[in-house]
């Protein structure tokens, strides 16, 4: 069976049937597993971590345990929803990883870094996202991953709840913190664009 | 900022795995399955040492292999020719095995 063939149709059971060769260790179930995923586990690990160097660790990492754990995935849930837990436990540990000594190395960072000498007008909105991956990247880790799965993924309050492992009001509570921060930070860059 | 959504919907979106994530995934496993059959190469080395050690040292307690018909010619035509009694010369290095001979 060719499941690249499959992938393209089905979604669910696509998934299942892929996921179950993949169990059975079959790596061509693994690699079309990946394919499908590559992109948004990526994308959580970049928008999470903010630097494409570790999104590429985390996504490494994440990966790595799909394949070392596969087999403990029952579909009790969706498998989605266990792969963004595998995401979300990759990025906070290697959060954990960089928290001893990497706050330090961005402080210093900024001392050199003069307001207004990176921005070009014609990249302005390279400029932008640039100053949101970094606003969202300085929330704090419980509050960035929900900014992530909600902005990156696009998954309703439930599905964050049910991967982040909180009720679904901690979910929103979260996101309302993490707009106020974000508004906040965003706006004194906004200001000082105009200036 | 009243489009903080938008902008978040923006500059969060969704972006192209590079390719180099798969030869970071594929690569390890490979390095993996490397160690994996260099692991049973050596443990198959391993035995077969272990396996010749212990089957040497059983021959070797074998009293009929340590004084082979030829040696105790030898120690015979000693004897005969020089009066000299050579039947225990190798007891330092087999101390304790004295009931043997």
């Amino acid at each position: 069976m060719d499941l690249r063939m499959v992938l393209d149709g089905t979604h669910r059971e696509v998934t299942r049937e892929v996921i179950e060769a993949c169990q059975h260790g079959d790596y061509d179930a693994f690699a079309t597993l990946f394919e499908a995923y590559q992109d948004r586990v990526y994308s959580i690990a970049l928008r999470f971590s903010g630097e494409r160097a570790a999104a590429l660790d985390i996504a490494q990492d994440t990966f790595l345990k799909l394949l070392s754990r596969i087999r403990d995935f029952r579909g009790e849930a969706s498998f989605d929803s266990w792969l963004y837990r595998l995401v979300v436990n990759s990025c906070l540990d290697q959060q954990r990883r960089r928290r001893r000594w990497v706050p330090f190395l961005e402080e210093l960072v900024d001392v050199f870094r003069s307001p207004g000498n990176t921005v070009l007008q014609d990249l302005l909105r390279a400029e932008t996202r640039d100053r949101v991956q970094q606003a969202v990247g300085k929330l704090p880790p419980e509050l960035r991953i929900v900014v992530v799965l909600r902005y990156t993924e696009g998954l309703p309050y439930d599905a964050i709840a049910g991967i982040v492992g909180c009720p679904e009001g901690t979910v929103a509570s979260r996101l309302n913190r993490a707009h106020k921060i974000l508004e906040r930070r965003l706006a004194k860059y906004r200001e000082g664009d105009h200036a | 900022m009243p489009d903080l959504e938008a902008l978040l919907n923006e500059h969060l979106s969704q972006v192209h795995a590079p390719r180099e994530l798969w030869e970071r995934v594929h690569i390890p496993r490979e390095r993996r399955a490397e160690r994996f059959s260099w692991g049973i190469g050596w443990a198959a080395a391993a035995v077969l040492v272990i396996g010749s050690a212990v089957g040497m040292h059983a021959e070797l307690r074998n009293p009929a292999v340590r004084q082979p018909a030829q040696a105790v010619r030898l120690q015979a035509w000693v004897k005969a020719s020089t009066g000299l009694d050579i039947h225990g010369a190798c007891r330092l290095c087999h101390e304790g095995d004295a009931g043997v001979y």
